[in-house]
């Protein structure tokens, strides 16, 4: 976690749903309504906050929420604890309900960027993060970017999930993620540093 | 030392808190904690929304591989009224019926799903199951039919299944139905035993069927309601508008007719279809005085539309449902006997006798308190509570209380909406008595009094139809803001126009608002459901919404102002600050031919991103030549803020 300080990272840790006993709610939840219900109640802030920052829109991230719980709700007996996490099994669930939304919506952008592309010197970047920007910039920035590309910038830097994690959300290994990190920072960047009004 | 990219696996495990090799840039990293500053703030949902979504879950557990969210597919909005089936149970016994081909179930669950059903009403005792293997447990409003699932009324109850296309499903007392198929292609319905009302949406992709033992009813693009009698094998159908499909099998001997509007075909299914079928003509006036079929009538007008042959005894169903005994009396003995099933379950929990709730308000906390006499409150209470009258469990929000608990107060209720409270004896998952219902006010938030010591300031400026607006705050601001507007003044959350700013942000702006009109802005400490401070009130005179079009500026006086002298060693430019908030640079702008020069379109000659220079030298101009300076500004939301147009020739 990018964290200033050992902390703030303590604060953050605490302040989540604990990974391994949510998982335990999860299996108890394929047979428990209750367990399923207090997994709602530690979650939904979570999934309806991550939806939201991706969407900009409450209505609109209410709606996905509820269909990423009802869909979560539909296939809690599929839940597998050896594959991995419940949370990294509901932020799935949640990043499919908004692939979903957006190629419904037909603005999905699908294609990977090459990388050859123009890189954003790092001189540009340096200058970028001295002068500061702020969070409507960057959701301006990222309209358009490529969907992995915004979930791997959402999951990492706002909902702040660990590469094992997140590993588990996008259903990739190290290496692909590595990539992905790495060319979603760099597109993002330059998005950032040549259109400040993107 | 020039710095390399760090290659992907080394931002990786940088990001992880590794430390990057020496001879790589960490700007990558230094971007990346910027972000995570910068992430999006987080508007509030709804304050019911959690409490509405959690009650649609409330439901029985889902079977595996049954795609839950398929049953979310909007409803479709226009009911195709066609033909209803209303079928009575006979009273004289038979022979054994074996059952017809056509009555075999066929496997939903295999098929492609996108329809489902929802359970919109229980009255009395009506139960669930996912699967006919699983136990038997309570229904409640709000579960999901999904394929597979059964009903059953054992008693005097009455439950309605809306599916997602708009059919409706009305299950009488001592009914029992189950949802072989519920999918865009075909819904079946195996009702084994009672009486059923069926109102099918016209859908001619998807064949809606009933199957019995004795037969299967098919609605030909329309709807219907099949009865059938398990003991005596006997199986009735009234076709109270259009027609549908009659297939009957016994014995290897079939039977398929179509029955016509206002007709009853009556089965013994102990002989076969040639022999023990009999056809006859409904009459309205008796029919509509039994209760099932008045009270289905009466669900009908709701929805708009009496159907078929009901439409003339309207009038006189909904007496019948309302409990006229005279006209009741028309009924014949079996008619008698299928009242006698179900009689008179109102569709809504009645207010009750055994909890009397009395409450008040606390700002926006509403402090209850209830008294229980002669009802069975051992597993507690669901304190619930809607915008709208009648608030149920599940359903509505909802707080639970123990059973020894006499008061509650439920806090952050929504400023200036009306709320309606009720307590309910809980019972395992529903609520099986309710108490009187209070409805309780919550004032808008009142505004503080603004004095000059206010710990929000606002300013901003207009271009077009957006307002930018910076603001200072003391205070703690964690919670956030809200930025409000309206056309009328003192503008308040909730109420007006508002946005959600977290509580970092100190400038924003407001797009798309109503041309050449008096705005007026506030920001506000948002608190959870309201703002408890507001700051002064800004008003800008908007103009007409700006031409998209690439490279357009917005005008800007009063700042940016620029005078040029010619100066030993260029010329000398000099402005008056720029004060636009979320400023990011300063362009100075120049150009040789254009008199109305602006960023982009002009290109310009420097950069300055701090806001509070304002002087430039620009030691490239060309004696002789005639140059049109301009101070163009750029902000966060990317609009471009333009000064005068000085002209000068140098020397």
């Amino acid at each position: 976690m990018l964290h200033t300080s050992e902390g703030a990272a303590m604060a953050m840790t605490d302040a989540l749903p604990h990974r391994d006993e949510d998982t335990a709610l999860a299996i108890r939840a394929k047979t428990e309504r209750e367990a399923f219900g207090m997994l709602f109640d530690r979650w939904l802030p979570k999934i309806y906050g991550y939806i939201y920052r991706r969407i900009g829109h409450r209505e609109t991230a209410e709606d996905l929420a509820s269909r990423a719980f009802e869909k979560a709700y539909g296939a809690i007996r599929s839940f597998d604890a050896k594959k991995g996490s419940w949370s990294s099994w509901m932020y799935r669930i949640a990043t499919n309900v908004l692939y979903d939304h957006y190629r419904s919506a037909k603005d999905v952008v699908l294609l990977e960027e090459d990388a050859a592309e123009a890189l954003p010197s790092k001189e540009d970047l340096n200058l970028l993060v001295d002068r500061g920007f702020d969070a409507v910039r960057v959701r301006a920035a990222m309209e358009g970017m490529p969907e992995r590309y915004k979930s791997a910038i959402a999951l990492r830097f706002f909902e702040e999930r660990t590469t094992e994690e997140m590993m588990e959300i996008l259903e990739v290994k190290r290496g692909t993620l590595a990539v992905l990190m790495h060319r979603s920072l760099r597109a993002l960047g330059r998005r950032l540093v040549e259109r400040p009004d993107a | 030392m020039t710095h390399r990219e760090p290659t992907p696996d080394e931002l990786l495990s940088a990001l992880e808190g590794k430390a990057l090799p020496g001879d790589a840039h960490d700007a990558y990293l230094r971007l990346g904690r910027a972000l995570e500053r910068a992430a999006p703030p987080v508007e509030e949902p709804d304050v019911f929304f959690a409490g509405r979504l959690k009650a649609r879950l409330a439901t029985p557990m889902p079977q595996p591989r049954v795609p839950i969210a398929a049953l979310l597919l909007p409803l479709v909005g226009v009911i195709a009224i066609a033909a209803v089936v209303f079928a009575l149970p006979r009273q004289n016994p038979a022979a054994p019926a074996a059952a017809p081909e056509s009555a075999t179930a066929t496997d939903a669950s295999s098929k492609i799903a996108g329809l489902g059903g929802e359970l919109t009403l229980v009255v009395g005792d009506v139960r669930w199951r996912a699967t006919a293997t699983d136990a038997w447990q309570a229904a409640s409003e709000g579960a999901q039919i999904a394929p597979g699932a059964e009903l059953d009324v054992p008693g005097n109850g009455r439950a309605i299944v809306t599916l997602d296309d708009g059919s409706a499903v009305r299950l009488n007392g001592k009914t029992t139905l189950a949802f072989s198929a519920v999918t865009r292609e075909a819904v079946e319905i195996r009702e084994s035993r009672g009486t059923a009302y069926y109102r099918v949406v016209k859908d001619p992709n998807r064949t809606f069927t009933v199957v019995t033992e004795e037969g299967t009813v098919t609605a030909l693009g329309t709807a219907f309601a099949v009865a059938r009698d398990a003991e005596k094998k006997t199986l009735d159908v009234n076709c109270i508008e259009s027609k549908v499909k009659i297939a009957l099998a016994k014995d290897g001997t079939k039977l398929e007719k179509e029955l016509g509007q206002g007709k009853t075909l009556s089965y013994d299914g102990k002989k076969s279809p040639d022999a023990g079928t009999k056809e006859s003509a409904i009459d309205p006036q008796k029919i509509a005085v039994v209760p099932f079929f008045a009270w289905n009538i009466t669900q009908d007008a709701k929805e708009g539309a009496p159907l078929g042959i009901a439409a003339e005894v309207k009038e006189l169903a909904e007496a019948a449902d309302n409990g006229d005994t005279e006209k009741v009396a028309l009924l014949t003995e079996e008619e008698q006997a299928l009242a006698a099933v179900a009689p008179e379950p109102k569709p809504a929990p009645a207010p009750v006798t055994g909890i009397t709730l009395s409450g008040t308000l606390s700002g926006t906390t509403a402090k209850l308190s209830w008294k229980v006499n002669g009802v069975d409150v051992s597993e507690g209470f669901k304190v619930v509570y809607a915008k709208q009258s009648g608030p149920t469990y599940p359903g509505s929000s909802a707080s639970f209380q123990g059973s020894e608990v006499r008061s509650a107060a439920i806090g952050n209720l929504p400023a200036g909406n009306t709320v309606y409270f009720r307590v309910c004896a809980y019972h395992g998952g529903g609520c099986s008595t309710y108490s009187n219902e209070v409805k309780l006010v919550v004032p808008a938030a009142e505004p503080k009094p603004v004095s000059g010591d206010v710990p929000l300031s606002l300013s901003g400026i207009v271009s077009g139809t957006t307002a930018s607006v910076k603001w200072t705050a003391t205070g703690d601001v964690s919670g956030g803001f809200k930025l409000v507007w309206n056309k009328t003044g003192s503008p308040v959350y909730p109420g007006d126009n508002a946005t959600y700013i977290d509580g970092g942000t100190r400038a924003s702006s407001i797009k798309g608002l109503p041309e050449n009109t008096a705005v007026f802005i506030r920001i506000c400490r948002y608190t959870g459901s309201g703002c408890d401070v507001y700051s002064n009130q800004v008003t800008l005179q908007t103009g007409t919404a700006p031409v998209k079009a690439t490279g357009g500026y917005s005008p800007i006086s009063g700042q940016q102002q620029l005078s040029v002298q010619q100066a030993p060693n260029g010329m000398q430019l000099n402005w008056t600050p720029s004060t636009i908030p979320n400023f990011i640079y300063y362009k100075v702008v120049r150009s040789e031919t254009n008199g109305d020069p602006y960023y982009p379109n002009d290109g310009y000659v420097t950069a300055i991103s701090n806001q509070s220079t304002t002087g430039y030298t620009d030691t490239s101009a060309i004696s002789g030549t005639t140059y049109y300076y301009r101070i163009c500004a750029k902000d966060g939301d990317g609009i471009v803020w333009c000064g005068n147009v000085v002209t000068i020739t140098a020397e």
